[in-house]
């Protein structure tokens, strides 16, 4: 086990800056998911700190000490891959202890860690057979029977579960889960699925063409988005964003959004929350109001006298798609398309006006011209 | 039943564009497969009868069993050709595909000049094997080649001359036969080597192994259809090499670098054996049937239990 120090990391291929300064800093024992679409550099990342990419500048730290120039094998971790790259002429068994071979422990040794490790992953009735022989989840085990027999200080998984049907997916991610779990050892996990990067991470780091938009708790990039890009990239359907104007009324902070019900089209008003009092010079100006779909449902007066951040108001329903556990209902607010998620005995027909109710307890605000979160 | 249900559904008109339409893939064979059958396959099974007879300047056809293969392998230059096939055969194979596969690990490496160095090192499977023995010829003549350099040069002791000596002669062979055929060994490798993927050689790498054993343990074993691929080819080249032998030695000196094909071709066409040239000639397809049918057999077998 062992912390990992990634500072002011640089990488460029000729004049093209792939990576512009990457600064995360992981304690003995997280799990740092780099979430990104592809091209944000989140791979030459990964390869970097296991060694199989050259540092162009700042350094990368394992337990304190600085391995830019420490050769990968010597780095003491163990990598699983998309393709999964397990040697083809070897049996199960033997690319399980191929990184023990190398190292020289003993036969006997060997064979005792390898068969641990296989019966830990379910596959030690597959020794003998040979990868082309395997299914894709087997292959992916076998992967991580490599990985886990070396007992190295930190794991690398690069986008592994990208190759696998959805069911498979999930069924491997909670077993990477409870081998994190288990071990406790530092890993570094590589994704553009932001499902993966939720349920797994410890802490994830966005990032965005070579640069970190926000490094936090699952929960925290989830609730409070650094920028828009963030809160559009994690959840799922994504935030929704309503351009809104802030105004102050009956001495209360609030946006005022624009949308049409019963065929008029005006402006509503919805108070922010009393400790969102910290936006009072931007009175008479526009910002981006985000918005989770599941905070925005139909009306529920109960609920309202119970939680004085939810703010009611009336709008007409554009389009319905049932989900089953809930029904995912369009609306228009300030111009923009909107989802709400709403209980499926409670939805209107298309073209009738509903009444919504919107937890603004949760809801952000950004600047629409940084677009950085207020 | 099946059948006959399916047959009725079949609208009985244009039987014969629906016959066309159903033999097209057969029509379209059929030239080439007769060809073949005759001008390969019947071809083999008429010198193979002519081998059994005495025919001389003209073929016979009354059969004498094995007189001819018990004269043929009686004759010395029979026995030296074989002797050649063996060591030129074996040594051809095994450079070419040992310095082919070298090329190809060393252009794999991301080398900058790759595209120039590879055209290079394929250039010469692009010349026939009159030219690279003609050029091999001059380059190796004592008095005009590398020696004569050399010597001109100051070093007067210098001495390449096995292209006139009856014990070494056979190794120029190899020399000019490597130097045509390894390139394509090397294209057949390089191919092969840029399919592996890279995640493999990376993973590797952080498992410790040093890109010497990268190569020996995970990459080479992976191609071993290659291997066989290249064996294939090289070992049908050596067993008919005819011209590399008329251009550059010429079979000499005396007929100490001679090959079976041109035996074959002296007595045939040159000395009025017909028989003896068949014998010789089905003996040669012997060496590549002793080659190709376990090759063939494996090769079955696996794509079966596969």
């Amino acid at each position: 086990m062992a912390s990992l120090s990634i500072q002011n990391v640089k990488k460029s291929y000729g004049a093209i800056e792939v990576l512009k300064g990457i600064d995360l800093d992981l304690e003995d024992g997280e799990f740092l998911v780099l979430l990104g679409p592809s091209g944000c550099g989140k791979s030459t990342l990964l390869n970097m700190i296991a060694g199989l990419d050259t540092i162009t500048d700042g350094e990368i730290l394992i337990d304190q000490n600085v391995v830019n120039d420490v050769h990968p094998k010597d780095r003491d971790i163990a990598m699983v891959f998309q393709s999964y790259a397990l040697y083809p002429n070897m049996s199960v068994a033997r690319n399980i202890g191929f990184g023990l071979e190398m190292r020289k422990v003993t036969k006997e040794d060997r064979e005792k860690r390898v068969d641990e490790a296989a019966r830990m992953l379910q596959i030690d009735h597959l020794s003998d057979r040979k990868p082309a022989q395997l299914s894709g989840g087997q292959r992916q085990r076998v992967a991580m029977g490599r990985a886990l027999v070396r007992d190295p200080e930190i794991f690398l998984f690069d986008e592994p579960l990208s190759n696998l049907d959805a069911k498979l997916r999930v069924e491997m991610r909670t077993e990477i889960k409870k081998l994190h779990q288990r071990l406790g050892t530092t890993m570094v996990y590589v994704t553009h699925d932001q499902i993966e990067a939720m349920t797994l991470a410890s802490r994830i780091a966005i990032l965005r063409e070579g640069e970190v938009q926000q490094f936090a708790s699952p929960q925290e990039v989830y609730e409070k988005p650094a920028n828009m890009y963030v809160a559009g990239f994690v959840g799922s359907p994504p935030m929704n964003f309503v351009p809104a104007a802030v105004v102050s009324e009956g001495g209360k902070l609030g946006v005022s959004i624009e949308r049409t019900a019963n065929g008029n089209r005006s402006s509503v008003f919805l108070a922010l929350p009393n400790d969102r009092q910290d936006i009072g010079d931007w009175v008479g100006r526009n910002v981006i109001l985000g918005i989770r779909p599941e905070t925005l449902t139909h009306r529920s007066d109960a609920e309202i006298s119970l939680n004085k951040g939810l703010q009611a108001f009336d709008c007409q329903v554009e389009v319905l798609e049932p989900t089953g556990a809930d029904t995912l209902t369009y609306i228009e607010l300030g111009g923009r398309e909107v989802i709400a998620r709403v209980n499926p005995y409670n939805t209107t027909e298309p073209g009738e006006t509903m009444a919504f109710m919107v937890d603004m307890g949760k809801a952000s605000l950004f600047d629409p011209k940084t677009e950085l979160r207020i | 039943m099946m059948s006959l249900m399916t047959q009725k559904t079949i609208p009985a008109k244009q039987p014969l564009s629906d016959w066309f339409r159903r033999n097209v893939a057969k029509l379209v064979v059929a030239p080439t497969f007769g060809l073949i059958i005759f001008f390969v396959y019947g071809f083999i099974a008429w010198t193979g009868y002519v081998s059994f007879t005495k025919s001389k300047m003209l073929p016979t056809y009354s059969f004498e069993g094995f007189y001819q293969y018990i004269r043929l392998w009686k004759m010395t230059p029979w026995n030296v050709a074989m002797e050649n096939l063996l060591v030129f055969g074996s040594l051809f194979i095994l450079i070419a595909i040992v310095l082919g596969c070298l090329l190809a690990i060393a252009l794999d490496q991301k080398v900058r000049a790759e595209g120039v160095l590879r055209t290079v090192y394929l250039y010469p499977m692009a010349i026939s094997f009159i030219i690279t023995g003609t050029a091999w010829k001059w380059i190796l003549n004592p008095g005009l080649g590398i020696q004569s350099l050399m010597q001109s040069w100051g070093w007067e002791s210098f001495a390449f001359d096995w292209l006139i000596n009856s014990e070494m002669a056979v190794y120029t062979l190899v020399i000019a036969a490597v130097w045509q055929s390894s390139g394509f060994v090397m294209a057949l490798f390089l191919a092969a080597l840029r399919g592996v993927d890279s995640e493999i050689i990376k993973a590797a790498y952080l498992d410790g192994a040093s890109l010497s054993r990268i190569y020996l343990v995970i990459i080479l074993p992976t191609l071993r259809p290659v291997f066989l691929s290249c064996f294939f080819i090289l070992t049908h080249m050596a067993v008919k090499s005819f011209d590399l032998v008329v251009a550059l030695t010429g079979g000499g000196p005396g007929y100490s670098t001679i090959m079976p094909a041109n035996f074959m071709y002296e007595m045939t066409f040159r000395r009025n054996q017909i028989g003896l040239g068949a014998a010789s000639a089905m003996m040669m397809l012997a060496t590549v049937m002793a080659i190709v049918i376990p090759y063939l057999y494996s090769e079955l077998r696996e794509k079966k239990n596969g």
